[in-house]
């Protein structure tokens, strides 16, 4: 381009249609955003801010553990499934050393419902409880297995012996490198390949289903696939204690978004059950009911949560268009 | 520490001595803030985003060793940061939607905005509608030259592109404002 071009927020352009764009934008310019007293205001917070270095040494610290638990998992269940057992008989024909019954158990472990939430970034990444937990308690110890081994049935068993432990520690790798993109990458894309992936080979039952359901939630809405987290999050039920309650949040946000308000409404009151939360979630849950009783037309209900939210949180996020609203 | 270039502006001249945190805060908060505003528009809250952006600079400042100007430097931090905020407020997109459609209207009886202001907002929300659309590579060259009104030479400073390289991307990115404000329009019934 040879000569510089003129600004459209100059007046004077020729053509009608650049004359509308520069009206325009000279209307969006913000000559001051923040006065004096709000700049102040945000030194002030920059001098409370924690050292954010120390979080990222806990965010990995905790994505460390979760897979050193995941492995230990991994192996307990090894062990006591007797595959890497010395005490073990090679012979092919030998009955099983547990039961088909309990070695189902370990195979297809139930979804857990209160799966881990998916906005704390320094939430372990993967719940070991869910790999090593139910496996101790399904086994007895070893040497009473080899004892009660001749009373068992001598039923064929279903899944092979040896595949089940490295399955599960494929699973648990496949997940972990997803959660690494997702979280610390921020490759949401990539992590719902390795999740659809997952999904192919584990499918949607195996041990470590319900942290893959979660995190997928979590890649989709940094992909802003609202509509999709939303439809995964109506066939999970976060309950509204620990990490679940970030899942709560986020599904009522979306079911509002998505002007299902009772449903939503259902969400945030779960949320606000406890009245002595004062988290991040009720903040959001206090203030997303009162836009859907607003939206659901219990004006009066809606400036009542709105009283409360301002009385729990008046340095809120949303205190500005609280008070905002409630003047008008 | 960086030491003062010919090509630093008064404001890099406050921090050329001691870059610290509030030093650096108190020679760019506003300007970083006006940045903020003009690059995610009404939807972003500019307090936080400038907040955040300090916490980066404070968080890198160690760091930084001059080769770019701290103007440059923040620049880039904040564009990070701003989109960031974008992403994550199209989550939160639907409380703006509410506040305005019903939270306001069945609070309270209408309080009748001045004109110039109703107009301002409605406009500030048609730019950045139609900006919405526009890829960021582009929208970025728009927003710093009609907005900001700095020169190519002072974008491609900012932004770290050549000056050739600003102009053909303002260029097709005034095209695609034309074209998507068009749309716009089609799509509303009208000039808004």
């Amino acid at each position: 381009m040879k000569t510089r071009p003129e600004r459209w927020t100059t007046p004077g352009a020729a053509r009608a249609d650049e004359a509308r764009a520069g009206l325009l934008l000279r209307r969006a310019v913000v000559r001051q955003p923040l006065d004096a007293r709000a700049l102040d205001d945000v030194r002030e917070r920059l001098r409370e801010a924690p050292r954010p270095a120390s979080r990222r040494l806990v965010l990995r610290f905790g994505v460390a553990l979760a897979l050193f638990l995941a492995g230990g998992g991994v192996v307990a269940s090894a062990t006591l499934l007797g595959h890497w057992s010395p005490f073990s008989r090679p012979a092919a024909p030998q009955p099983a050393p547990v039961s088909p019954t309990a070695h189902h158990r370990v195979a297809v472990v139930p979804p857990v419902p209160a799966a881990p939430a998916v906005t704390p970034p320094a939430a372990p990444p993967i719940a070991a409880p869910t790999v090593a937990a139910p496996a101790a308690p399904a086994r007895p110890p070893r040497a009473r297995a080899v004892e009660t081994a001749p009373e068992e049935p001598a039923a064929p068993v279903v899944n092979p012996p040896a595949a089940a432990p490295s399955a599960i520690a494929e699973e648990a790798a496949l997940l972990a490198a997803a959660l690494r993109g997702l979280r610390e990458s921020g490759d949401a894309a990539g992590a719902l390949a390795l999740l659809d992936e997952h999904d192919r080979r584990f499918g949607v039952t195996g041990p470590l289903a319900a942290e893959a359901r979660t995190t997928r939630v979590e890649a989709l809405l940094r992909l802003s696939r609202f509509t999709q987290a939303l439809v995964l999050l109506d066939t999970l039920d976060p309950r509204p204690t620990g990490r679940g309650r970030a899942l709560l949040a986020t599904r009522g946000e979306l079911r509002a978004d998505a002007r299902r308000c009772p449903e939503a409404v259902a969400d945030f009151d779960a949320l606000l059950a406890d009245a002595s939360a004062s988290d991040d979630t009720a903040e959001r849950a206090l203030y997303g009911r009162a836009a859907c009783r607003s939206r659901l037309g219990d004006a009066e209900a809606a400036r009542a949560d709105l009283d409360a939210y301002l009385a729990r949180f008046p340095a809120g996020r949303y205190a500005a268009r609280a008070r905002t609203a409630l003047e008008r | 520490m960086p030491t003062l270039r010919a090509d630093q502006t008064p404001a890099d001249d406050v921090v050329a001595e001691a870059p610290s945190l509030d030093g650096l805060y108190r020679a760019h908060a506003a300007t970083v803030a006006r940045w903020a505003a003009h690059l995610g528009g009404p939807r972003v809250d500019v307090e936080d985003a400038v907040h955040e952006v300090f916490l980066v600079v404070g968080r890198q400042l160690p760091e930084f060793r001059g080769d770019a100007k701290v103007t440059t430097w923040l620049y880039r931090i904040t564009e990070r940061v701003v989109r960031g905020a974008r992403r994550r407020d199209r989550l939160h997109r639907w409380l703006d939607r509410v506040r305005r459609a019903d939270v306001e209207r069945s609070l309270s009886p209408a309080r009748p905005s001045p004109v110039e202001e109703l107009e301002r907002r409605q406009s500030r929300e048609t730019v950045y509608a139609v900006l919405d659309r526009i890829a960021e590579k582009y929208r970025r060259v728009l927003v710093l030259f009609e907005l900001e009104e700095l020169s190519g030479e002072q974008i491609a400073a900012l932004t770290g592109t050549k000056l050739a390289t600003v102009w053909v991307h303002l260029h097709r990115a005034r095209a695609l404002f034309l074209s998507e404000l068009a749309q716009l329009d089609r799509n509303t019934g009208g000039p808004r």
